[in-house]
């Protein structure tokens, strides 16, 4: 347990000192911005990491769920997370195969509901004190 | 380019880095994706096998969170 809440507290430390990282702050707005223009390898490259650095606190805070280190409505907030989050592997492998392929079209359209979805959940776990970045 | 800035941000990731690898080997994916977002910015293509190791490590953080929680 005691590990379980270093880490929670090492995660909370992490997304706060990403305040001072200015360049990652900037990819991460970004990353949340809709698009019109075309969806480079790099630009998807900056929002899959921008994606996983978010899942880790999402993570760090299930595992303290799983944990009981923290009050047990976390399993309720974890649910209204999931509505969400469940949605996003079918969104990126859309995403990921028309960016491959060039297809501009289905790619901006898919790569702005990806960024939807990841802007939902960071507001839904923001409104439930979780920290994500 | 402001490299006192720059310097600046290369110390707190260093030391946020080695506190979080100190007690959880768990903060791995997310110094991964850090160093990740601050050394592929720059103009250069991003390669097929820098593409599919962030596609594989954003792959398995999303199926850890959307596992069901078993009471």
């Amino acid at each position: 347990m005691k590990k379980v809440l270093i880490a929670c507290v090492l995660a909370f430390a992490l997304t706060g000192c990403a305040g001072q990282f200015g360049k990652i702050q900037d990819v991460i707005a970004v990353t949340t911005t809709s698009v019109q223009n075309p969806v480079t390898k790099k630009s998807l490259y900056q929002f899959e990491n921008a994606m996983v650095v978010a899942f880790v606190g999402l993570n760090s805070y299930k595992r303290a769920c799983v944990a009981k280190a923290i009050p047990q409505s976390c399993k309720t907030t974890i649910a209204k997370l999931q509505v969400y989050t469940r949605k996003i592997p079918g969104v990126l492998r859309q995403v990921r195969a028309f960016v491959k392929n060039n297809d501009q079209v289905n790619a901006i359209t898919a790569f702005n509901t990806a960024k939807a979805l990841l802007a939902e959940f960071k507001s839904v776990a923001a409104a439930n004190n979780v920290k994500v970045q | 380019m402001d490299y006192l800035a720059i310097l600046a941000l290369v110390q707190k990731g260093i030391t946020v880095a080695q506190a979080l690898m100190e007690v959880s080997k768990d903060a791995s994916p997310a110094l991964t994706a850090i160093k990740n977002m601050l050394s592929g910015l720059p103009e250069n293509d991003i390669t097929d096998e820098q593409m599919l190791a962030v596609e594989e490590l954003l792959d398995a953080q999303i199926a850890e969170f959307n596992l069901e929680i078993e009471d």
